[in-house]
């Protein structure tokens, strides 16, 4: 039981890690970039393979792989995202659906294999319970999730992002940079989509589908929480990855998939925006 | 649209249709009930999305119902009309309940909401021994000949274009208007008595309705069915066609449909199979950017309509004091 | 002494903490012609979402003809003949000037179901008279429309609606002096037709004083008096309730 609730715990974090990555740029735009899970996937086939072909160091990999994500999504944010936003969030959650189709199409041109993912060259421990990358994929998300609650909630350019949340044509009268803000919370998604590709392929193995379900359990676990707060997003997630490990080790594969979809829509029927977003009545 | 031109746009689609049907090649009357089936699912997601703006990625689920209440049923020796219309109502009830359940839910809250539909959908299928677990179902064809052969494929389109009719008609009556009214300005709905949560589980049921008659029939044209049908990508084909079709119109939808089934088809046909999704993506993007309100904007540029569904720009929702 | 037709019981609406409407109350009669005024901010917008039922955190009593309103839902209020517009339009820009008659219609719609070819031409009819003397045309799309069109289009909308009790949120706000004048020919015309009774909220003195037989004067939620525009223009607390506005 413990087992399980610590698998759930890693899984959890993934998820959350993910969360973050949509979450960045929704703060700002609305818009859920659906192409993040593929844009990660792709980076991590080119990290791989200069990898294997130049043997590049892991941190230059490493580097290299953050690198790409970021462009690609700050690509995505110029290209698709911020010209479609002015046609409602929808086409432009669409829009980024074409590259979400493109990029595996990409990766496969890369390569058709898997590969597995070596971990960070860092000290192996002896933590019994856990494994000692387990444990480095908990903490780093715990890390994460407090710098971005901080960035958010605290930092100016967090202000500015809850200002461009709150009333976009009103934080561009006050001189609140919105294209600049929202560029930045482009390469703050692509940043953390980078370090979760990272983080997340050595446990999972680098596959075309690394991303696949997880972006999927990531977007319903982000759902959940509420897509608006850091907080949220990370019990959101680690619930779902919870629920899924417990309810899967007791009663079956497919519990695992059945159980945590019921708790949502549930959570959903009562709280339409999320267990820990507070609703605003709409004025009328 | 005045109700006579629909009628006759519809007969002259009906015609090229049923005259395309008997004599395309074989591989592109395949093509052809595709898109006849798939544009029932887009007009289906248009009244979602489109018309009412309640996106969804649920509606594989309803794709999906369709196609195996069809399939077992037909096992069962159903007449194939019952049994389309069986899953239609199916489709409907379900419809009704997670539509009135996820009224107040919102955007991409509600995508992921109506998502949850088909995922359970999905292992639900793979799990069961009446819809073949995860190897799925074989269709037979609606009469006594192959799939795929022109009489089918005739068949086929005729029930399309009677449904697509009739999906026009309510698109372009009092019901339609309710749909556009309560999207455009939801207290200008309410001011004319216009009752906006009716008439958003309306689109739903609709939506649900026409989706599951289309995955009914998809399972004809294709000849077999398998739980692949709930995968997400199904629903987000639906909203490709629905969108970049053009938003709030059944032209658009039909538009949409031709585009999701045609531009792979035609990297097929020119030997570069393995990039059709390349293309696809590539397609949609550019059309979005050039045309925001979907093909359908290129045909008003063409045909110099005023208005053929929605505007371009989209002003932010004003509201009162 | 006609009937009272739309009574406003003592409202109070307080919204997080804030008083907004403080015991307001005032009545409407058959073929009454009343102006609700008062400075920006006073709460008259608030008054009518508490009467069609658009705000329903009010204490207090609405009725119409004697029947009470307040569980009633928004888009019921129009089975009751009582029409609303909005300060900032309630219109659907993206639609055509006859798509949204189609939609006032809407009501007419639904109860006649097997006759809606046959009333849609009507419509169409009388979307048609009621624009004779405009330079609309029933194609041109809402949002091509000039600022004073668009507000005379939502009012037409408004008498599609068949009222009994016809509530205009700022009818002239943003009109010029001409486009004011036919603004009010236009009302006293098509009251004296359709024989409603009118609310008007509105800013200009000029305005009320010409359209209306009776004002209701708030500020800061709370009413200030009432009476024919006249007498009531001529008070100083009225006067001075209105110094504070640049916008006279
Ligand atoms: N839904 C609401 N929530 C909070 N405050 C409101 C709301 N509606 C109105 N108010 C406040 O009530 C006061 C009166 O507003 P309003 O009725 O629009 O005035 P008027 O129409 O006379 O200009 C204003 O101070 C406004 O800010
Ligand atoms: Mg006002």
């Amino acid at each position: 039981m413990l087992q399980l609730i610590l698998d759930g715990l890693i899984y959890g974090s993934i998820y959350a890690l993910i969360g973050f990555a949509i979450s960045t740029l929704f703060m700002t735009t609305g818009v859920v970039n659906f192409a993040i899970g593929e844009t990660i996937t792709f980076s991590m086939y080119v990290g791989i393979i200069t990898m294997e072909w130049f043997h590049t160091s892991y941190l230059v990999t490493a580097i290299e792989i953050i690198v790409l994500t970021i462009i690609f999504t700050v690509l995505i944010t110029r290209v698709l995202v911020i010209p479609l936003l002015k046609h409602g969030p929808i086409i432009s959650t669409i829009g980024t659906a074409s590259m979400y189709i493109i990029f595996p199409i990409l990766t496969v041109g890369l390569s058709t294999q898997d590969h597995p993912f070596p971990k960070a060259p860092l000290p192996e421990m002896n933590l019994g319970i856990i494994s000692s990358w387990d444990a480095v994929i908990f903490i780093f998300t715990v890390l994460i999730a407090f710098l971005l609650h901080y960035f958010v909630m605290k930092s100016s350019w967090g202000v500015g992002i809850r200002a461009i949340k709150s009333n976009q044509s009103h934080a561009m009268s006050i001189g609140i940079s919105v294209g600049k803000i929202v560029m930045i919370t482009a390469i703050l998604s692509g940043l953390i989509g980078g370090i979760t590709g990272l983080i997340a392929a050595p446990k999972l193995l680098l596959t075309h589908n690394l991303m696949g379900t997880p972006f999927m359990v990531a977007l319903i676990g982000a759902v959940l929480g509420g897509l608006n707060n850091p907080k949220g997003i990370y019990f959101g997630c680690i619930l779902l990855g919870v629920v899924q490990s417990v309810t899967g080790g007791l009663f079956g594969s497919i519990s695992r998939e059945i159980i945590p979809i019921v708790i949502v829509l549930i959570v959903l029927v009562m709280k339409p925006e999320g267990l820990f977003s507070s609703i605003q009545e709409k004025r009328v | 649209m005045s109700v006579k031109r629909q009628i006759i746009s519809w007969i002259c689609l009906l015609g090229l249709g049923l005259l395309a049907s008997f004599f395309l090649p074989p591989y592109f009357r395949y093509l052809l009930g595709l898109m006849a089936v798939y544009s029932l699912a887009s007009i289906g997601m248009n009244f979602l999305t489109g018309y009412t703006e309640q996106i969804s990625l649920g509606n594989a689920a309803f794709f999906g119902i369709g196609a195996y209440v069809f399939a077992v049923l037909q096992s069962l020796q159903i007449n194939s009309v019952i049994s389309i219309i069986a899953g239609a109502v199916l489709s409907g009830i379900i419809a009704f309940i997670v539509g009135f359940l996820t009224i107040r839910v919102k955007d991409i809250y509600l995508a992921v909401g109506t998502l949850i539909l088909p995922l359970l959908l999905l292992q639900v299928t793979k799990g069961m021994d009446i819809t073949g677990g995860t190897g799925g179902l074989s269709v037979f064809p609606l009469v006594e000949q192959e799939n795929g052969s022109s009489l089918e494929v005739a068949i086929i389109i005729v029930i399309t274009s009677i449904i697509g009719f009739v999906s026009s008609l309510i698109a372009n009556s009092f019901i339609g208007r309710a749909f556009h009214a309560t999207r455009l300005s939801e207290h200008g709905a309410v001011a004319r008595g216009i009752h906006v949560v009716k008439y958003k589980v309306v689109a739903f049921v609709l939506s649900a309705i026409l989706t599951s008659i289309s995955g009914s029939l998809y399972g004809v044209v294709v000849g077999y069915i398998t739980p692949e049908l709930f995968q997400v990508m199904i629903s987000v084909n639906f909203l490709i066609m629905a969108i970049v079709g053009g938003r709030g119109s059944i032209t658009g939808s039909l538009l949409g449909s031709a585009f999701v089934v045609m531009i792979p088809a035609l990297f097929n046909v020119i030997g570069l199979a393995q990039w059709q999704q390349l293309g696809l993506g590539i397609g949609m993007g550019v059309t979005l950017l050039l045309f925001p309100s979907g093909l359908v904007g290129i045909l008003s540029l063409l045909v110099k309509r005023r208005r053929v569904a929605i505007n371009e720009s989209k002003p932010v929702a004003s509201e009162t004091n | 002494m006609k009937a009272n037709q739309l009574q406003v019981k003592q409202i109070r609406l307080n919204i997080g903490g804030v008083s907004i409407l403080n015991d307001v109350s005032f009545s409407l009669s058959e073929g009454d012609r009343v102006g609700l005024v008062g400075p920006n901010g006073a709460g008259k917008t608030s008054v009518i979402n508490c009467i069609t039922q658009f705000e329903k955190r009010y204490q207090g009593e609405v009725t119409f003809s004697n029947k009470l309103l307040n569980k009633e839902n928004p888009q019921d209020l129009p089975k009751y003949k009582i029409i609303r517009t909005f300060q900032n339009l309630g219109l659907f820009n993206e639609l055509t000037v006859l798509e949204n008659f189609y939609i006032a219609a809407h009501q007419s719609f639904e109860s006649k179901l097997k006759n809606v070819f046959k009333l849609e031409k009507e419509v169409k009819q009388e979307a048609l008279t009621l624009l004779e003397h405009e330079s609309i045309n029933l194609h041109d799309i809402v949002s091509d429309l000039s600022y004073g069109q668009q507000k005379i289009v939502e009012f037409l909308c408004a008498l599609i609606q068949r009222p009994s009790v016809l509530i205009l949120d700022e009818p002239a706000a943003g009109l010029n002096d001409f486009e004011k004048n036919r603004m009010i020919e236009m009302i006293l015309k098509k009251q004296q037709e359709l024989n409603f009774s009118l609310l008007v909220v509105e800013h200009d003195v000029n305005f009320v004083s010409t359209l209306c037989q009776n004002v209701v004067v708030l500020q800061s939620g709370e009413l200030l008096c009432s009476g024919s525009p006249e007498e009531v223009f001529k008070r100083k607390e009225v006067i001075q309730a209105w110094i504070g506005e640049s916008n006279v």
